[in-house]
Parts: C-alpha cells; structure tokens; sequence
C-alpha cells in the first residue's frame, strides 16, 4: 500500500512545472525565504541531522573538503551556502536537498576514473538546489488531488515525506532535463572536460547492467540512461577540452575506493568489481591490492572456473602486495578446502603473523589445528 | 443488532483475533521447546513467546525494541533475504559466519557495522559460529547482537540476540547464553 501511495506521490511530482519561481542567482538571494521554503529548509535540516545521528555520514575531513572544492568551482557564486556531503553507502546515488545539502555516496566515487566525472553529477544536484526544483514539486504537489490522500494515509509530514521524495527517489523528468543542461554549462564554465560528462553515464549504465538493477534512485524519473549518453554526446561533440583531473582524483579518493571494495564484497556485491577490476586500464587506477579483491569477487560468484580465477588473482596479489595480509588467508583457505594442507599452512600462519590481532584468528587457529601434521 | 450485521461483526472480531499476535509467557511447564523434532532448546523463564512469528522461535522479555531472542532451523535451500544465497553443508564456520555478516551488511538498516568478536563455537555438540556485533539503527541507538548459528546436512539453525548496547545487552545475555548451551539435536 505505501508503495501504491508512494508512486501516486511521485506520479504527482511529474506535472508540468511551475513557470514562477525563478532561479536563485546567488547564495545572498536565499537569505530571505517565504514561508513554504522556509519549512522545506527546515526539513531538510532536520534529515541533515537525522543522516548524521544514524551514522551515514563520513567525517573524513580532506575527502569532505576536496568534495567541496569541487562543488565551489562548479558555483562560485553559491560558495558557503551549497555543502557537500559525504555519504557511507555503496549505492550509486547522489541527492541535493532544498537548503542546498548535496549528498554524495561513497560507492558513486568508488565507480568514476577522474574529478570531471564527478562533477558532471555534482554540477547536476547543485542546478536541483539552484532551480529550487523541491519548491516547485512542493507547489505541484498541493494542487494533486491524490495528495490528500496520500498523506492521510501515509500519516507523515507533508513536507518530510516531499523532502524524502523529491531528494531520494528523484525529481520530475523536466527538472532533471533543466539540471542536466544547468550542470553542463557550469561544467564548461568551471573549466572541466566536457567530454568527460559522456563517461559518467556510461560507467553508470554499465553498472545498471551489471547488477541487473532497473533503476537506482538516482535516476528514478530521469530520462532514460541511453539517451543522456546520446545527449551529452551531442552537447559535447564540438566542446574545447577542459580538466580531467584524474591524477588528483585517484590520489584524493585512493583510499576510499579501497574501503569500498572491502565493503562490497562484506556485503556480496561483487558483480561491478569483476566489471571493473577485470579491465585492466580500470586496474591500474587501483593500488595493487586490488588483485586480492578481484579474487575475491570471483570466488563470491562462484561460477565454473571461478575459483581458478580467484587464485589467480590472490598469487598476483601475493607477489605485488607481499605484506598484505588477507590474500593469504584467502589462498590458504582455498587450499585448505581443496586438500592441499602442506601448502595452506604456510600461508595461514603468514596472514597470522601479518595481522596478529585478526578478528577471525579464532577460525584460523582451529584449521592449523587440523592442518597440524 | 440485525442477523446480518452480528455475523459481519463477529466475522469482523474473528478475522482480528486471527491476525492478532499470539503472546504467552514462559513458565517451567512449558520451558521445553522441541522443534521440528529435529532439535530442543530451554527457554528462559518470565520471557514472552510469540507463537504467531514465522521463526520457529521468537521471544522477548522487556518488548522486542528493547531485547528479543529468534530461533530459526531452514533448510539449506531457502535463500537468504537480502544477498540471496543459500547455505550448503559443507560450509566452513568462517565461511558461514562470512555470509552472515553479509546478509547484515546488506540492509541500510545497519550503520557503522562493527564486528566484536567472530569466533568458532559450538551447537548442540557441533562446530558452530559466534558473531558479535554492534551497530547504529536508523534511529541512531547503539545496538548489539549475538548470533550463534550452524550448519548441517540438513539445513542451517540460528539463534540470535539482540537488545540495545546500553543497559539492555548485557542484562539478558545470560539468558542468551543458557539458551544456546541447552540446545540438543535430536537422535535421527
């Protein structure tokens, strides 16, 4: 039932947009709020907090500011009012709520190759805040006749639940067609590679494709993946070339791409790291631990011949990354389940050895017990 | 009231009380629970047991937000809600408690996940696993769990804690921990 309500909701989101609210030029227009604004502000101050008490929201605070950079090169003018957020959660989703809170997951990181990727998404939720795009559903919506209904039965704010609706689940087609074009412009105008933009809905495609998924809340009521591609192409076709930024983007976000593929794979989510890490000009963006992961990848999908790949990959991680600790656990328990006792030993007592205070050292310690000649 | 209208209300009263949880409280009488007469296990007197659950065991002493035990004995096919997998009996403990993490790793509902202790156990005279977790709910309260879980050819049994860290955690895991040593598998 809540779902029905929700998608009369979002059906009511997608009525043509109110012409009369004009766009914000700067961060001093947004001082002064009328009152159904003010309430959304307030809203979305209180998700801000609810984010942070419920702890999805990473402090770090170089990747928070190198985020912000990136935000205040696409909106010079809106610096001090936009900020930007770092989300712990590996959906491929970024948000802007109305009081110009930009929230981007870790795991939307985790899958671009440079900086002007970034800030194609960036400079497209920064136009959803600059449009004041929630105000405009905000004014929509109360005039659906479904609406009523929707909230009585729903038994929730008006305003919170439009907050969470209009952020989360996405915007109307219009509004994400007026952001695409408002982010490519300041795209250009920031100086970044325009082309690059083309780039971040493919690999966002490839990956809706690889995890069979219809469509992440990122791109509920967008237009069609394909034909964003196509567009930004066309946009793109004649443009100068600008920053990449690609260097500063793997260096600044190393280690969070790291932790990212750690904890995709805690989570069995293993099918974009074989898409990725499988490419090896994907490969040499990550450090080389990277090949631990892809086994592991393989090994959680266990298709014929997986785990064949999988010891591939913890072999080359062996010999490259020779102090890190996980692919020999990884290989000796493979050989431990395979029967191979005299060669997995060896290799449980090195990953004992390399990380002595290991949470799963009881287990180990039990099979050298069995291996124990 | 007209014929008509006492049978809608009864129909009405039926049709509630069917849908309506099914509480009782656990006295010495019936402390013994023997499920699937495949394996039994001791429940912790003055706890309330919610026979209307569909785990073969749910039971709580203060309220299920604030500490609650669920038993549950599936088979190895029945796939696991949100990675989808299934369990198999030759799984090694750490591979078990693995995929447990991971079906807790998968929901949103489960922030800043911090694994205590993930150790090897024992079941009812079998090898088992003990994960002990802690994480932040939606609402931002510490929470811990304890899992016990094994496998074997029949399928896979899980016995889990869980209560709020403050307070809560620490005043009914010794009855957690009575529950899991009571478990006895049944002679085939």
């Amino acid at each position: 039932m809540r779902r029905l309500l929700i998608g009369a909701l979002v059906a009511a989101l997608a009525l043509p947009v109110q012409a009369d609210i004009t766009p914000w030029a700067s961060a001093a227009e947004t001082r002064e709020l009328a009152p159904d604004e003010k309430s959304l502000w307030q809203e979305a101050g209180e998700f801000d907090q609810a984010l942070v008490r419920a702890g999805k929201v990473n402090p770090d605070p170089a990747l928070t500011a190198y985020l912000q950079g990136i935000i205040d090169r696409l909106y010079p003018e809106f610096k001090g009012r936009i900020h930007v957020h770092l989300l712990n959660a590996q959906h491929i989703n970024a948000f802007a709520l109305p009081n110009g809170s930009v929230y981007v997951n870790a795991g939307l990181i985790a899958r671009f190759q440079n900086e002007a990727q970034l800030a194609t998404v960036m400079a497209h939720e920064g136009a959803h805040f600059t449009h004041r795009h929630s105000l405009q559903q905000a004014e929509q919506v109360k005039n659906a006749a479904a609406f009523a209904l929707v909230v009585a039965m729903l038994g929730v704010p008006l305003v919170g639940d439009l907050v969470a609706l209009s952020s989360m689940f996405g915007y109307s087609r219009e509004h994400e067609r007026e952001a695409d074009e408002i982010g490519y412009q300041r795209l250009v105008a920031a100086g970044y590679a325009p082309r690059e933009s083309v780039h971040t809905f493919e690999h966002l495609l490839a990956e809706v494709k690889a995890e069979d998924i219809q469509e992440p809340f990122f791109f509920a009521s967008h237009p069609k993946l394909q034909d964003r591609i196509d567009s930004y192409r066309e946009l793109s076709r004649d443009a100068n070339s600008g920053e990449i930024a690609r260097e500063r983007y793997l260096d600044t976000t190393a280690a969070l791409r790291l932790a990212s593929l750690d904890a995709d794979l805690a989570a069995y989510r293993y099918k974009q790291h074989i898409l990725v890490l499988a490419d090896p000009e994907r490969r040499r963006e990550y450090p080389p631990e990277a090949a631990y992961y892809l086994g592991e990848a393989y090994r959680q999908r266990g298709e014929a011949g997986d785990l064949e790949r999988a010891e591939r990959e913890y072999r080359i991680a062996l010999e490259t990354a020779p102090q890190f600790a996980p692919p020999h656990r990884a290989l000796g328990l493979l050989l431990y389940k395979r029967g191979d006792k005299a060669l997995a030993a060896p290799l449980l007592r090195r990953y004992l050895d390399l990380a002595p205070n290991a949470a799963d050292r009881g287990y180990i310690e039990h099979y050298l017990k069995d291996l124990a000649p | 009231m007209t014929p008509c209208r006492a049978l809608a209300l009864g129909l009405l009263l039926a049709s509630l009380a069917a849908c309506s949880p099914t509480w009782t409280r656990v006295d010495s009488a019936g402390r013994l629970e023997t499920k699937t007469k495949d394996y039994s296990v001791e429940l912790p007197l003055g706890w309330v047991k919610n026979s209307a659950n569909s785990s073969d065991l749910f039971i709580t002493r203060d309220g299920p937000a604030l500490n609650y035990i669920v038993v549950n004995r599936q088979p190895h096919d029945v796939k696991l809600p949100h990675t989808q997998r299934e369990t198999r009996a030759d799984m090694l403990p750490h591979e078990l408690a693995e995929l447990a993490l991971a079906e807790w790793k998968s929901t949103d509902a489960t922030a800043n996940l911090e694994v205590l202790a993930n150790t090897p156990a024992t079941l009812g005279g079998q090898p088992a696993v003990r994960l002990h977790i802690r994480y932040q709910n939606e609402r931002g309260l510490p929470i811990e769990r304890v899992m016990v879980g094994m496998v074997d050819a029949k399928g896979r049994l899980s016995l889990v804690y869980e209560a709020p860290a403050i307070v809560y955690f620490q005043r009914s895991l010794p009855a957690f921990e009575a529950m899991v040593t009571s478990v006895r598998f049944q002679a085939p």
